[in-house]
């Protein structure tokens, strides 16, 4: 299972890279908006998108709609990391086809529990073909 | 018109947030308020958070530059402190953590903006200046200070980077 990184902050990539590869994922990073809509544009693929809400350059919502409108992204799960706690504006993004939101602090428990729900925890690898 | 809930927030309620955002993002517990200002000399670390909406204002972390530096290390899993810019994310990040937390206790405040992180050479004195709420916090017997400034909201409007943030329809409560 691959996991892509969208965060303007290097602590937050480094955190989540920590993390989602002790899952047994690989992970790669993009670093804001316009490097997240070249890796869409590219080859690459990624199961699972964990995109900040707050970037210099793009919302996490613009995002969400770019990636939903690659067909190879339809079966990806989308999740929004953020430090917003107001959950009406996280509806805006689960309407947008983002699939579930994390909460900053992020960490281990956070992190799994939402995979969880997601249906990732357990056997990541076992989601690898659609 | 009711309460400006900024009236209702005090020191003690700022530093259990920053306890919280510290255990929770870093695993490591902080202690606080204490009743002594921070203000030792030296390089500081300030990250910024602009908050706006009908109630604006922001949120500031300031932290010693070495206090940040070994935080930061431990954050990133790391036997050394890491670079300056690594840092100054990390500490940006905190901000960003903390102020998201604080939200909800500021009916109004619409949206926060990316960290601003910049060098000072001391602790902000917050003492008796109006409108602004701090709380001194310790990491061992380290001193760094976390505070809400209460802002007239066109200053925020102007700072906030992200305006299409603003226009996210009114939601209906």
């Amino acid at each position: 299972m691959r996991a892509l990184v969208v965060d303007d902050s290097a602590t937050i990539r480094h955190v989540l890279s920590q993390l989602l590869g002790s899952l047994g994922m690989d992970v790669d990073c993009c670093t804001g908006g316009a490097e997240a809509l070249e890796y869409l544009a590219s080859a690459k693929t990624a199961d699972l998108l964990l995109l900040d809400w707050n970037m210099p350059d793009i919302t996490g919502l613009d995002l969400v709609k770019a990636v939903r409108e690659q067909i190879r992204y339809r079966y990806s799960k989308i999740m929004m990391v953020t430090s917003e706690t107001d959950v009406e504006l996280m509806k805006f993004a689960l309407d947008a086809g983002a699939d579930e939101y994390l909460m900053k602090p992020v960490n281990r428990e956070n992190l799994t529990m939402k995979l969880g729900l997601l249906g990732l925890t357990a056997m990541p690898e076992a989601h690898h073909g659609h | 018109m009711g309460i400006d809930p900024f009236l209702l927030l005090r020191p003690d309620i700022l530093a259990q947030v920053a306890k919280t955002t510290f255990q929770g993002a870093m695993n490591i517990a902080v202690e606080g308020p204490l009743a002594l200002p921070a203000e030792q000399e030296g390089l500081w670390i300030s990250s910024t958070i602009f908050i706006s909406g009908e109630w604006a204002g922001l949120l500031r972390l300031d932290m010693p530059e070495g206090l940040a530096g070994e935080l930061t290390a431990a954050w990133l899993g790391l036997t050394t402190v890491p670079d300056r810019s690594a840092v100054r994310d990390a500490m940006g990040e905190l901000a960003n953590t903390l102020a998201g937390i604080l939200k909800p206790s500021l009916p109004g405040a619409r949206s926060v903006s990316v960290p601003r992180v910049c060098d000072t050479l001391k602790a902000l004195t917050i003492k008796g200046k109006r409108d602004i709420i701090g709380a001194t916090l310790s990491f061992g017997n380290r001193l760094f200070q976390a505070s809400l400034w209460k802002c007239p909201p066109e200053f925020c409007i102007k700072v906030v980077p992200k305006p299409e943030l603003n226009k996210v329809p009114a939601l209906s409560r």
